[in-house]
């Protein structure tokens, strides 16, 4: 324990604008479409509401994370979301901090476990 | 324990996913003109000294050897490269751009192997079929690499039924039926690569 570095478990890149379930949920699906997704697809895969989904935009919006942009097509209103380069850089940050606290955790259940195995 | 290792399986997938929908920016535009010019050079060679026609296996030796030293210096090129730009998503994004090209090269190997075996006779299909397999990973490439790249996979499968068409005949073994499409075809998306790092992504 001793010889754990200070801040060792304080995991800062877990970004709070991202670390909420349905905002992670948003950040994933558009990592994966470069060219961004319709709002009406981005509803289904995460399965929110338009006006949760709208909420949770805004806070990632509000931290430069995706742009939200409105347009007319087929005389139909069409609105798409887009991770911006920075969103995407911060996601694959959030990625490496959120691997490695899986990976302590997994470290940390195999340890107790193994005194336990042993004694069996 | 079961869920953790679910959850590190679900963050590895998430990043290859990131991964396959960027470009891959890990081929120098430099090294592929150079498998190209060690291709031109190959067959020059080849046609200079008459033994390696005449002998099926020299010229396979010769031609196994140009494409394993051309795989080596592409491959240790988009490792570095992709180090370098890609940082994080390296790994994945190699893994990614190598995993377009493996089905074709597995598949051109076991074609080879296949020859050897059961059919030597009907080696002089090797050159053109090897370009229509180099123009399968070309078009499976395009994804992660640049939409042009279909260009170079277009010219791999026009050399590739040409040099079968031509060879049908006398069954001949020709070093040009090898150096030629492969100089050119890795000249053309060394050139194709080098107009999109100036221009920008055209995707």
């Amino acid at each position: 324990m001793s010889g754990d570095a200070a801040g060792r478990y304080a995991f800062d890149g877990l970004d709070r604008a991202i670390h909420e379930k349905a905002r992670l949920g948003i950040m994933t699906s558009l990592a994966g479409h470069p060219k961004g997704l319709a709002f009406s697809d981005l509803k289904r895969l995460c399965d929110l509401t338009d006006g949760n989904l709208n909420r949770h935009l805004q806070v990632l919006q509000d931290a430069e994370f995706v742009t939200v942009t409105k347009s007319v097509e087929k005389n139909r209103p069409l609105t798409i979301c887009k991770l911006t380069p920075s969103g995407r850089r911060r996601f694959v940050d959030y990625l490496d901090v959120l691997e490695a606290l899986v990976r302590d955790a997994r470290e940390e259940t195999m340890a107790t476990l193994s005194p336990r195995m042993s004694k069996a | 324990m079961r869920e953790l290792d679910q959850a590190l399986a679900d963050i590895e997938t998430i990043r290859h996913q990131i991964a396959r929908q960027d470009h891959f920016c890990g081929y120098g535009p430099a090294t592929l003109a150079a498998t190209g010019f060690l291709a031109a050079a190959v067959a020059l060679a080849q046609s200079i000294s008459s033994g390696a026609v005449q002998n099926p296996f020299a010229y396979f030796e010769a031609w196994i050897a140009t494409a394993f030293v051309s795989a080596l210096l592409v491959g240790a090129e988009a490792i570095m490269r992709s180090q370098h730009l890609h940082s994080k998503l390296a790994d994945a994004k190699v893994f990614a751009a190598a995993v377009d090209f493996v089905p074709a090269g597995v598949a051109g190997t076991a074609f080879f192997i296949a020859l050897i075996f059961y059919e030597p006779g009907a080696m002089w299909m090797l050159p053109g079929v090897w370009q229509m397999m180099l123009a399968l990973g070309f078009f499976a490439a395009s994804r992660s690499l640049r939409r042009a790249m279909i260009f170079v996979g277009g010219w791999y499968l026009a050399t590739g039924f040409a040099t079968l068409a031509a060879a049908s005949a006398s069954h001949a073994l020709s070093p040009w039926a090898m150096g030629l499409p492969f100089a050119v075809g890795q000249i053309l998306a060394a050139a194709l690569l080098r107009r999109n790092l100036e221009h920008g992504d055209e995707r």
